[in-house]
């Protein structure tokens, strides 16, 4: 999808560009990108989406079908080994995958957004050659650690120490909530290493999985995405060579900030996915139920539901969209992916609340699938910076006057 | 070394309602979403897998189509999901029949070592044109084949009878009409094919059969089934009494 | 100008689907004035008198060295020999697989118009055909012109025909040469009893049985019934009932008396194999299961409750 805007005087810093279409439909590509991934999706991730949820299983095969057909690295580019697409055909596919399952969808969403961007926008030819293509493939996973017990929104005061010892790090210290914690064979760490330079001496490394000193805690038991790992990694005295640190010397706050800016993107479909994946159970529930002599859909109460679910959902599309398109164009797009995963996640919130709502008694059932949707939309409210972040984001950029876009 | 074709058809999804345009030969075409005939996509998915195995003896995949440029998006899904090269036969087939002169006509333009079609297409449920294919290129042609494999140069495969499962060898050239059982489920494309099915060539080639005259007088809807009489759960013995005395089917 | 009903045996056998399309020919030859033949492959000297009995004017016995059903190019040759020699100029057959696929390539090889899945034609003038189209979601209506014409029945269309005795039997040998070049390594026999597509009646299981340890009810129920075993493609998928048993529009589309729908939601895929179903019943706890809208009678409830209860009606 590509907008093309005549310059109206608002958009202060763009160049006046040609024609004024604004167009608002996909390549033949992304079309087909994203019905491959609901293919995917519906074929076989419905199949056994409620057991793994239940029972917390690691969807194994998936992960390694869905790296298979590339779902793993799509925006790489294809001298790494990756699909070389655009942050759109991103968004179509991860919200095929999350209407269906977000388990799946934060793996890839983690890999795909933090990881191998991070790597790829961030790292060196070396670190690219040797940790980027087998990311990028699926054929290794990997996971992002920046949260820690005592540092979640507040991302400055790190507490996981990397000690400078000429030709290799140490690290100590303790991440929480790491998705594909154990999984996962790259990790990207983010840790301080000059306390007295605050968050300019952080530094953000790539530490392989099995580094001697490296324990991971049990599964956290959760209130949704229970199919995707989710651990505390512990570092004791972790070795890290100096040439897997990312970037200069300091870099690894700005690293962690504008690699989660695109993280957002991911984040934020996800959750789109959810809404709307929550939003086609309800409609095919409320055309199929009847009560009081008709089917429910032709009562006010629920077509007003779905009217209202339906606005938000188309809502939280275009800005997600639109977040990616500015992405794809190599316009900034920090303040537009903040929108982004704030509305969608909590629109996901309301919509999935009010699905389980239509269904009535069959929504509270696990076989009907609703009630799994809203345990995970709660997390997209949470995660990748909180909803709370978001508007300290959008609450600044408005207060710096950076709101053209 | 085997140079494959598949035959495909371009269908509305089997979701998609359909109704009758108004000059009652036709199908209104607004909103239909459009796939690979499901037969088709199955057969393919076997060829592709025949094309992609280790030790494959095939050297080129080509995916053939009669009907209209507005069939390319379905084509380029076929290239996308695995295929070397694509060709559309120009020409818009009213039914089974004149889709099966409309191929005849190119393949002997281009010699394929097998040629693959599924049981039907799901517009016109003809169920011949495999067959008719062969009959008009002078070749042999299997049905019902629910495998198939290519050994050393020979095509070896499973044919449905009703005595059993017929297991067969022969040389190519042949025609070869599958059925469930060819492939478990559609080939799902993957990220690298469909960035890559732009770049794959897709021959445009004229038809020189015209003028044909399927026989069609008109489109109408089926009569609807009336509807469902319902016996309570706790006298489910009275189904029996209905099917034996109303019904008369036991 | 003749008619000619070909059909093939089982075992000998005429099957259902060939005794639906003898009756079907008759009655077109009857309202067009035209002797009828029938021609039989793989026919059994014992069973002549039923041959015999089915209402033809002549029955053609068709030699034992007839090609094998795979052959079909190599059949293809031996039935237009056969047309020609008798002066045919309309060719009934019914939908088995081989049946279809023989009539398609004689048809190629005379450039003869050919119609399959013809559902309706029995009017005086045999040229209006109705045949499902879009899956059975619509229906086509054609005008049939030709020197020769070739007609493919859909499954359970016809009729059984009026028994006439009949005393002119010939019996066919091709006398071209063919080349055949297809090997036959194995068969390998499924179990299948009778097919699919012949039965007269169906009981069907389908996602709603739970678990195929449940299926011992549903076999009674046939049993009972003297129906066949099918299921939904889930059911076959995962494995628990034979592939062969699969309905559907990817499966066997079959058309009985009666099918019996055991805890089948009723996806549009799995209605397109049932459709031609004379009676459809179908038992399931979901009142909202898009099934009923295609049955002809419905149970709502428990398939653990309901089945002992039309077990127990079948004594």
């Amino acid at each position: 999808m590509y907008w093309l805007i005549e310059s109206t005087g608002c958009e202060q810093n763009e160049p006046n560009l040609k024609t004024l279409v604004m167009e608002f439909s996909f390549s033949e590509e992304q079309l087909m990108i994203r019905q491959a991934a609901r293919d995917y999706a519906q074929r076989e991730l419905f199949l056994d989406v409620i057991d793994r949820d239940e029972k917390s299983i690691y969807p194994e095969k998936h992960v390694k079908a869905l790296a298979e057909l590339g779902f793993m690295g799509m925006m790489v580019d294809p001298k790494y080994d990756g699909g070389g697409m655009d942050a759109v055909s991103y968004v179509l596919a991860m919200e095929e995958i999350s209407k269906v399952d977000s388990s799946v969808a934060v793996i890839m969403s983690v890999n795909n957004s933090l990881v191998c961007w991070g790597l790829e926008t961030f790292g060196n030819e070396q670190q690219k050659e040797k940790y980027l293509k087998p990311l990028a493939r699926g054929e290794k996973i990997g996971a992002f650690l920046l949260s820690e017990p005592e540092a979640g929104s507040d991302a400055t005061s790190q507490r996981t120490t990397a000690e400078d010892h000429g030709d290799y790090y140490l690290l100590n210290g303790t991440k929480n909530w790491i998705t594909n914690g154990n999984t996962a064979s790259t990790y990207l760490v983010i840790a301080q290493t000059d306390v007295a330079a605050g968050h300019k001496g952080i530094n953000a490394f790539i530490v392989e999985r099995h580094s001697p000193g490296i324990s991971v805690g049990p599964h956290e038991n959760k209130m949704g995405m229970r199919s995707s790992d989710t651990h505390s990694v512990m570092f004791t005295d972790v070795k890290v060579p100096k040439e897997n640190r990312i970037g200069e010397n300091g870099f690894g706050f700005k690293f962690a900030m504008q690699t989660l800016d695109g993280g957002r993107i991911g984040i934020a479909a996800q959750a789109l996915g959810i809404a709307s994946g929550a939003y086609e159970l309800a409609v095919k529930y409320a055309k199929q139920r009847k009560a009081f002599g008709t089917e429910i859909i032709n009562h006010q109460a629920v077509a007003f539901k779905l009217s209202d679910m339906a606005v938000k959902i188309e809502t939280a599309r275009l800005l997600v969209l639109k977040a990616a398109w500015l992405k794809d164009q190599h316009k900034p797009y920090g303040i537009a992916s903040a929108m982004a995963k704030q509305y969608c996640a909590d629109i996901a919130m309301e919509v999935t609340t009010e699905a389980v709502q239509i269904h009535g008694g069959y929504g509270y059932v696990k076989e009907y699938h609703v009630e799994r949707l809203m345990r995970e939309a709660k997390l997209t409210q949470i995660y990748e910076g909180t909803s709370e972040i978001q508007k300290v984001v959008i609450s600044r950029a408005i207060s710096r006057n950076e709101m053209n876009f | 070394m085997m140079k494959i074709a598949v035959c495909l058809s371009q269908v509305p999804d089997t979701t998609t309602p359909i109704k009758i345009a108004a000059d009652n030969c036709s199908i209104e075409t607004q909103g239909i979403q459009w796939v690979i005939n499901p037969w088709d996509e199955l057969t393919l998915t076997r060829a592709i897998e025949l094309r992609e195995s280790a030790d494959s003896q095939v050297t080129e995949l080509v995916v053939v189509h009669a009907g209209g440029v507005d069939a390319e998006p379905v084509i380029r899904k076929a290239l996308a999901m695995g295929a070397d090269r694509a060709v559309r036969i120009d020409t818009k087939p009213q039914d089974a029949t004149s889709a099966a002169l409309a191929l005849a006509d190119y393949f002997k333009s281009e010699s394929y070592d097998l040629i693959l079609t599924g049981l039907e297409s799901a517009d016109f449920n003809g169920g011949i044109t495999g067959v008719l294919l062969a009959s008009k290129l002078g070749l042999d042609v299997i049905n019902n084949v629910s495998s198939l494999e290519i050994i050393a140069g020979k095509v070896s495969l499973k044919r449905e009878s009703n005595q059993g499962t017929q297991s067969l060898n022969l040389n190519s050239p042949v025609v070869i009409v599958t059925q469930k059982g060819i492939a478990i489920a559609p080939r799902i494309p993957s990220m690298r094919g469909v960035m890559s099915a732009r770049t794959k060539p897709l021959q445009i080639v004229a038809a020189s059969t015209g003028g044909f005259d399927s026989g069609l007088r008109g489109y109408h809807y089926p009569p609807k089934r009336q509807t469902c009489k319902f016996v309570p759960a706790d006298e489910a013995g009275k189904l029996i009494d209905l099917l034996r005395n109303e019904a008369r089917v036991i | 100008m003749a008619v000619l009903c070909y059909i093939e045996t089982r075992n000998g056998e005429v099957t259902q689907g060939a005794l639906l399309a003898v009756g079907y020919a008759q009655k077109i030859a009857l309202q067009q004035g035209l002797p009828l033949s029938l021609a039989i492959a793989g026919a059994n000297q014992e069973r002549l008198p039923n041959y015999q009995n089915l209402g033809v004017d002549n029955v053609i016995l068709i030699d034992e060295a007839f090609p094998p059903n795979y052959q079909i190019a190599g059949r293809a040759a031996w039935i237009k020999q056969l047309i020609t020699d008798k002066g045919i100029t309309l060719f009934i057959t019914d939908s088995s697989p081989e049946n279809s696929a023989v009539a398609s390539y004689t048809a190629g090889l005379m450039d003869a118009p050919i119609f399959t899945g013809v559902t309706e034609g029995f009017g005086s003038d045999v040229s209006a055909l109705k045949r499902n189209i879009y899956s059975g979601k619509l229906k086509g209506s054609y005008v049939f012109d030709g020197q020769v014409r070739f007609l493919v029945l859909a499954p359970g269309v016809g009729l059984l025909s009026e028994p006439k005795a009949c005393n002119k039997v010939d019996s066919f040998l091709f006398t071209g040469s063919l080349s055949l070049a297809i090997q036959l390594e194995e068969l390998t026999t499924t179990g299948e009893v009778l097919p699919l597509t012949e039965a007269r009646r169906i009981v069907s299981g389908g996602r709603g049985m739970r678990g195929p340890e449940n299926w011992g009810a549903l076999e009674e129920l046939a049993k009972r019934l003297g129906a066949a075993t099918a299921c939904s493609r889930p059911v076959s998928d995962e494995g628990w009932r034979p592939h062969h048993e699969h309905v559907g529009q990817t499966g066997k589309i079959v058309a009985p008396e009666l099918y019996v729908a055991l805890g089948i939601s009723g996806a549009i895929q799995h209605l397109a194999g049932i459709s031609g179903s004379k009676v459809i019943v179908a038992i399931n706890k979901d009142p909202e299961a898009p099934i009923f809208e295609a049955a002809d009678y419905g149970i709502i409830g428990d398939l653990q409750q309901v089945l002992p209860k039309l077990i127990d009606a079948l004594a």
